[in-house]
């Protein structure tokens, strides 16, 4: 049981506090932040050890214990983080005999006694003068320390929305504010702290450098987004435009838990996108084009993962919501969020299909795809990819395609399914989307005459998709296939018995088994929308949903 | 009903005894029971406080009983410390913090105590909200640093203005029962209990932020403090070469009584001074040299227009008393006239 504490861990840590005595140097104190966390693991491994043994056996064990809990009891940095400090306070108390035999004994659990008191008491004067007094007014102080900690807090705060010109006694330099940055690391969660922490992300001085310690940022982002500080809009927002890795932080952990949650459910996503706060921060282009060149390199990253393009098109949904709401700010002109795309194009895109009958929602989509088709049967151009990444953002109006594909006679088959082809496969020059879109056309041609029959049998349907593949197995024109396939049978209600048996085949791996429960998911939370009439649609989707 | 207040009010009393004991070296006798009743009676009198507080008829008399209690106690005790209605919410805390500071408390409630405070982190229900406490004094440690926040200006350093707060709200509490004589007694009392010079910057702080001016019939705190400072001559002299000139002219425009006061301690000063063998003027009381005692009347001429007019007129008033030389090097009131017209271009 003994070795349970590494005694190299023990001679490491002494020496750090040791070297953290110094205090009043501004490295030593970041350096002590640095290593809370694993100062913290190390005593919580010290107390499971120590609370098996006598004091004395630990003592003799160890012997440098008790000074390493001594010195780490002087330091303010260490106190300060709460859960240091009761790791401290359980391993303090591991030293204390409850029957003392020895003057050793006795003498160790006075210190023992001393050092505690010293934890917990708040009479102990902070190290002014005036501290002093408090006691001799004649009344309780139990409120003394909340009180003042309200007044330095406001003093601080004073301090620092100061105006630029203002009489210049007492100003904060650069110093003064890393210093105040670094201190308040180890007490982040601190509610009394947040207006501080949002002074703090919202002081601007003159100083052309960063005056906030980066390790503060680090910390202050984190806590922001495992929630364990709430802080102001624009205190967020202060920080992610002051300090991108944060920023980039945040949407990594965005797409983080949206992966992680594995939900079905595309309302369910969108609500967490919502509190993320990340769409309130890209109502700042400059904001919304770093979020949307990391969503850029996510997609290209991962070969065009699905449940990446999906969180796109969410993100862009969520976006856009609340820039057509905000009526109240100074809007930035869209242009300034797309540099990079037509602007007939993104208005064309951004226009929401809700409501729109049949033959309109055609004709829209005929003028986006004749926008489209000039950029993207350039071969290798920059405008393709710029574009394709665009129609990312609004896959509603490719899911309409397919949609109209399969609902409608319509004489614009091809323009449909070129969109497609180029949304499943734009990548390699035009040759690719050619060979794609015909591919697809086969396909096509193939159901359109099933879908005047009063029943299809699943089986008729494997044979036909077996079939396809075996001429065109290029992963992404199996990706068209799938979504081809689907939205026949849903769009064709009478035959939900087929489509269960027929996607139940159709999604043996697991690849194709998540594409197809994306497709299901976004097309419930598409036509979910009040006011429309599909409740049997969705109802059948949402059975065929429950069967993953 | 009356029968329930009674009891109430009977507890309490039992209940004052109790954390007052707890201060005192009688804890020695004490068991683990006894402590741990009383933290019970704690946490009964925080929900009493809860129930309460904002019935304002049973709050005022559980003030009031209180207030009497207090004042019974304070009588024999030295260095007693009040208990009010507002404490009651933290009573555990209290009553934990006097142990744990009580040199005389026994080994084996001492450890009962850490044992009961150690889970306070761990989701259990603990004896008293110690963690708090706890949270805010680490984070003072942290916070309380550098010259820029233990300001020489008594308005901007936060202990001053806390001490000035909790200073406040005891003694309206205590004298707000009291007439005339009684209510200046417990002020002076307290007044001369707290060390200098953290009297006067709290006192500075007091005066310069209580909204009850002259002009209110009803005798305000300020009055109070104002006839303490000036009664007593060296607590007036010591307050005025204690505080920032620029502290002391504002409260000069705010109080009428101060500036006659002011103007009359640095005459004396003015008076005491005598030109050295370097024929620079020095003064007896070796704190307070010339170029302090000139920014004095810089301060009072830029701080209002009333106060600038009134100034200069003492100050001529002065120099012709002192024979109305115009030359520099024989009269400190010319002097001064001189020096405060460099810089403020009368």
């Amino acid at each position: 049981m003994a070795q349970a504490i590494p005694v190299l861990g023990l001679e490491f840590w002494l020496k750090k506090a040791q070297e953290w005595d110094q205090t009043v140097i501004l490295e030593s104190q970041k350096d002590v932040c640095l290593h809370l966390p694993k100062l913290q693991e190390f005593l919580q491994q010290v107390y499971e050890t120590l609370k098996h043994m006598s004091p004395s056996a630990a003592v003799e064990q160890f012997p440098p214990i008790g000074q390493l809990l001594g010195r780490l009891c002087e330091n303010k940095f260490v106190v300060g983080h709460e859960e240091t400090r009761n790791a401290l306070i359980h391993c303090l108390c591991c030293l204390q005999s409850s029957e003392p035999k020895s003057a050793v004994e006795l003498a160790a659990n006075s210190w023992v006694k001393n050092l505690l008191c010293h934890l917990f008491c708040s009479s102990e004067a902070i190290g002014h003068e005036e501290n002093q007094s408090i006691n001799k007014i004649g009344c309780t102080t139990v409120d003394y320390h909340s009180k003042l900690l309200k007044n330095t807090i406001t003093s601080w705060i004073k301090q620092l929305t100061k105006p630029e010109n203002s009489n210049s006694e007492n100003k904060l330099s650069g110093d003064n504010i890393r210093a105040l940055s670094i201190r308040c690391i180890p007490i982040l969660t601190l509610p009394d702290l947040i207006p501080l922490l949002e002074a703090l992300l919202l002081y601007h001085g003159s100083e052309p450098k960063e005056v906030l310690d980066d390790e503060f940022l680090d910390r202050v982002n984190d806590a922001i987004l495992r929630k364990k500080i709430l802080l102001s809009e624009s205190a967020v927002l202060s920080l992610w435009l002051r300090h991108l890795q944060s920023l980039e932080k945040a949407v990594l952990d965005l797409f983080q838990r949206l992966i992680a949650i594995q939900s079905k459910s595309l309302k369910e996503m969108e609500q967490i996108i919502n509190d993320s706060f990340l769409v309130q921060a890209a109502q700042y282009p400059s904001i919304f084009r770093i979020i949307d060149n990391i969503f850029r390199n996510a997609i290209l990253e991962s070969d065009g993962n699905i449940k990446i393009i999906t969180v796109v098109r969410l993100f862009t949904h969520v976006f856009l919501q609340l820039y057509q709401k905000n009526n109240t700010q100074v809007r930035f002109p869209l242009k300034a969020y797309f540099p990079h795309s037509n602007r007939s194009l993104v208005m064309a895109l951004i226009r929401r299909p809700v409501g729109l009958p049949p033959d309109v929602c055609l004709a829209h989509l005929q003028s986006i795809i004749r926008m489209l088709s000039p950029v993207a049967k350039e071969t290798r151009s920059r405008g393709s990819v710029f574009e394709w990444f665009l129609l990312i953002h609004f896959g509603d109006w490719v899911d309409i395609a397919a949609e109209l594909l399969m609902t409608s006679e319509s004489e614009s088959a091809d323009d449909l399914l070129w969109l497609l082809a180029f949304y499943y496969n734009p990548w390699n020059e035009n040759e690719e989307t050619n060979r794609t879109m015909a591919a697809s056309r086969s396909v096509y041609e193939r159901l359109l005459p099933l879908r005047s029959s009063a029943s299809v049998c699943a089986s008729k349907l494997q044979t036909l998709l077996e079939e396809e593949k075996r001429s065109a197995c290029h992963p992404c024109t199996l990706q068209l296939y799938r979504h081809l396939f689907i939205f026949f049978l849903l769009f064709s209600p009478d035959w939900h018995v087929t489509a269960k048996e027929f996607i139940a085949h159709m999604t043996q791996t697991q690849e194709a088994a998540r594409e197809v429960s994306d497709i299901l998911a976004r097309t419930v939370w598409r036509l979910s929308i009040p006011g429309m009439k599909t409740p049997k649609l969705i109802t059948i989707v949402h059975e065929l949903l429950h069967d993953f | 009903m009356p029968g329930k207040m009674h009891t109430l009010l009977e507890n309490l009393d039992r209940y004052i005894e109790v954390l007052t004991l707890s201060q005192s070296v009688h804890v020695k006798d004490w068991d683990i029971s006894c402590v741990r009743r009383g933290f019970e009676w704690g946490t009964y009198f925080q929900q009493v406080y809860h129930r309460f507080h904002t019935n304002e008829c049973l709050r005022n008399a559980l003030e009031d009983h209180l207030r009497s209690k207090n004042e019974t106690l304070s009588a024999c005790i030295k260095n007693y410390q009040y208990i009010t209605f507002n404490d009651l919410r933290y009573s555990k805390e209290i009553f934990c913090m006097s142990l744990l500071q009580n040199k005389a408390l026994s080994k084996d409630i001492f450890q009962y105590i850490v044992r009961q405070l150690k889970n306070l982190s761990s989701g259990e229900i603990s004896i008293c909200s110690m963690s708090n406490i706890m949270c805010q004094k680490a984070a003072l440690q942290l916070l309380l640093f550098s010259s820029s926040i233990a300001s020489k200006n008594p308005l901007e350093n936060p202990c001053v203005v806390t001490q000035a707060e909790i200073l406040k709200n005891h003694l309206e509490n205590r004298i707000r029962l009291l007439k005339g004589d009684h209510q200046f007694a417990v002020v002076a009392d307290v007044l001369s209990g707290i060390p200098q010079p953290s009297v006067y910057k709290i006192l500075a702080v007091l005066l310069l932020s209580s909204e009850t001016c002259d002009s209110q019939g009803q005798v305000s705190l300020s009055h109070l403090f104002l006839k303490w400072l000036l009664e007593n001559d060296s607590a007036w002299t010591d307050f005025c070469s204690k505080i920032n000139c620029h502290l002391l002219s504002r409260l000069s425009s705010k109080y009428v009584i101060v500036s006659k006061a002011y103007m009359d301690f640095l005459i004396k000063v003015g008076e005491s001074m005598e030109l050295d063998v370097h024929g620079k003027w020095v003064s007896s009381n070796a704190e307070l040299p010339f170029n302090t005692f000139r920014n004095h009347f810089e301060s009072l001429m830029n701080t209002s227009e009333d106060l600038r007019s009134a100034t200069e007129a003492k100050l001529k008033a002065l120099k012709s008393q002192d024979g109305d030389y115009d030359l520099p090097g024989i009269s400190i009131w010319t002097d001064i006239l001189l020096e405060v017209k460099k810089i403020v271009h009368l």
